[in-house]
């Protein structure tokens, strides 16, 4: 048994579609939505739902009178503290009749960043971060939310061949709220939870999760191209080079940006998933933690003030505690059946720094089992752990797995992803 | 573009339906029959069956609003379809690279006496092949993904590397260069466990 083998034991067979899927993919082929992709549809269906959501008509005051009120005051968030991470850090802040609009952020972050001075490049880009994700525990009677934390440390080599290190290590599992750990205590304070592992392959295993951090997984080796970041919509390498080059001219950096997200292996691919909107805020969020000079940089905040769809939350604290404001773009996210959420960014107009993002629940769901083999029954509450008798693909009808319900709650934060570093270093970070 | 004549009884080859469907939609559908299971398939091992739904379905729509660019001349259909749920997948890179952040997690933790009561004489077997796992989730994790890509179009879709380089677009030597890379830092990750090691 070679490496192969094992890629292939390792990402097993998955039971064919259902007929219903396959029947109706073949109809889709051949009617008259076929001229636009499911998750193009849904992108379209969830945002419709944000803007009801946030459909709250706050006066748009947009200008250079906005742009000072908002430098002035993001120095100093109205909201206090930092709460745990699942819970809710909106803050109407200055009042709705000084709320300036999504594009008046961006635009004053884009002067901001203009106004930077060039740091020196150093050996190695440095990338720091850590996300938060919930994970769903507890049983029927106690439901909760732990909050998952992982961090990244990235250092990328900018001469190829110099050594790179990518350090990634996952923080452990906390009650996101005092609800969540008043739940969590009433359900035995567990250390560990039962996970269902590829539930996706179709062969059930329910296996112990420890909610202790583990040992970090570190990848030391030489770099391969000098890139310093990576290209979103290709996964191209991005080398100091080729982003020197990029055009500080925002309607020139947009149509590399779209050649970015068009690039499809020369022709064999298809359109992007989302809209090209969409994928542009993804590209810009990407750049902006890439070593850009200022003038690119503020280019970058100037194509994302030109993007559709994204409204000021007002001032927000981002998961470390600082202060900018919570901007909801048009976004792609992945949620639970049932739920959906919001896209925020959270930047710093002041400094034109991007501090974190993050998904808010906007219409909050119950279940949380997804992608379940045929013939597995959800237990609510947690149920019995699938056995010996329960082996097979697909597993005969009647197995029953653990299905829990969480806690979900509109405004909850969903995940998030907060930038702590992103530098030129002339070390490599610490394991 | 082939043309897609055929003459009496002999059916067409396979790769010509395609030619023939851009005037008559219809016969798209043979294309769809024959390779939507196999298509499926492969973007679930990839992203679970979930996510296969729509990207396989989404693959088909794709070929077929592009059947038009589709050069028989060039390579299979079969090699074509797998391009273009290759460059589907690559839009969900995040969910993948949280799979295999999942695997790793999930074969580094302890087993829980409940799971290893069920499978007492396995116990031991299965704590050597989930650290195995644990390596070999952070090592595909690590891969570039366009090495990722060709590994796994060879690995899971038995693809030839000419069919690969067809897939992909990528130079044959290519193939060659990033699957030898990719497989080499494989085994170094799985370093004991390596059933050769």
């Amino acid at each position: 048994m070679d490496e192969l083998h094992m890629v292939r034991a390792l990402l097993p067979q998955a039971p064919p579609p259902t007929r219903e899927v396959t029947a109706a993919a073949r109809t889709r082929l051949f009617s008259g939505e076929a001229s636009v992709p499911r998750s193009e549809r849904s992108a379209r269906g969830r945002r419709r739902a944000h803007w009801l959501w946030y459909g709250l008509g706050l006066p748009l005051v947009a200008g250079a009178a906005a742009v000072s009120v908002l430098l002035a005051a993001s120095g100093q968030p109205a909201s206090t503290g930092h709460p745990a991470a699942g819970g809710l850090r909106r803050s109407p802040a200055t009042g709705k009749a000084n709320m300036p609009s999504a594009q008046a952020v961006l635009l004053a972050a884009a002067t901001s960043a203009a106004k930077r001075t060039p740091t020196a490049m150093g050996k190695y880009w440095r990338v720091a971060t850590t996300s938060m994700d919930i994970l769903v525990a507890g049983t029927k009677a106690h439901p909760y939310d732990l909050a998952e934390l992982t961090r990244f440390d990235n250092a990328w080599a900018r001469v190829a061949g110099q050594p790179l290190k990518l350090v990634n290590q996952y923080l452990g599992a906390k009650p996101a709220t005092s609800r969540d750990a008043a739940a969590w205590r009433a359900d035995g304070s567990p250390t560990q939870g039962r996970k269902l592992l590829d539930v996706r392959n179709g062969v059930l295993k329910a296996i112990s999760q420890s909610y202790a951090p583990s040992a970090p997984f570190v990848d030391q080796e030489p770099s391969q191209f000098g890139e310093v970041a990576w290209a979103v919509g290709d996964g191209s390498p991005l080398t100091t080079t080729q982003l020197a080059a990029f055009p500080s001219d925002p309607a020139k950096l947009r149509a590399q940006m779209i050649r970015y997200v068009n690039y499809d292996y020369r022709g064999v691919g298809g359109p992007p998933a989302g809209s090209m909107d969409e994928n542009l805020m993804t590209e810009a969020i990407n750049l902006l933690q890439a070593p850009l000079t200022p003038a690119v940089e503020s280019a970058v905040y100037q194509v994302m003030a030109g993007l559709p769809g994204s409204r000021t939350l007002g001032l927000m604290r981002d998961p470390l505690g600082r202060g900018g404001y919570g901007i909801a773009y048009a976004g792609q996210n992945s949620l639970p059946q049932g739920m959906q959420g919001q896209s925020v960014l959270i930047v710093d107009p002041s400094s034109g720094k991007l501090l974190a993002t993050e998904v808010i629940v906007t219409t909050p769901g119950t279940g949380i089992v997804r992608d379940l083999p045929p013939g597995v029954v959800p237990t609510p509450g947690g149920g019995k752990v699938p056995g010996p008798r329960c082996k097979g693909n697909p597993p005969p009808s009647g197995c029953t797995v653990p299905f829990t319900y969480g806690t979900h709650h509109q405004g909850q934060v969903w995940s998030y992803t907060v930038i702590k570093v992103a530098a030129w270093a002339n070390t490599l970070p610490p394991s | 573009m082939v043309a897609g004549q055929s003459d009496g009884a002999e059916p067409p080859p396979h790769e010509q339906y395609i030619g023939r469907s851009m005037d008559a939609p219809e016969v798209f559908a043979v294309v769809f029959d024959r390779h939507f299971h196999e298509i499926h398939g492969y973007v679930a091992r990839r992203l679970g069956t979930s996510a296969a739904d729509d990207i396989a379905a989404d693959t088909f729509l794709i070929a077929y609003r592009k059947r038009a660019s589709y050069d028989a001349s060039a390579g299979s259909v079969r090699a074509w379809l797998y391009g273009i749920a290759t460059r589907q997948i690559s839009r969900h890179r995040r969910d993948e690279m949280r799979t295999y952040r999942a695997m790793r997690r999930a074969a580094g933790s302890p087993l829980a006496p409940e799971h290893a009561a069920d499978h007492t004489e396995l116990v031991a077997d299965r704590v050597t092949a989930l650290t195995a796992r644990r390596d070999l989730a952070a090592a595909l994790a690590a891969l570039s993904p366009g090495d990722r890509d060709v590994l796994l179009l060879v690995a899971l879709a038995g693809l030839s590397h000419a069919e690969v380089a067809v897939a992909l677009r990528i130079p044959y030597g290519t193939v060659g260069s990033r699957l030898s890379r990719a497989r080499k830092k494989l085994r170094a990750a799985l370093g004991a466990h390596h059933p050769a090691a």
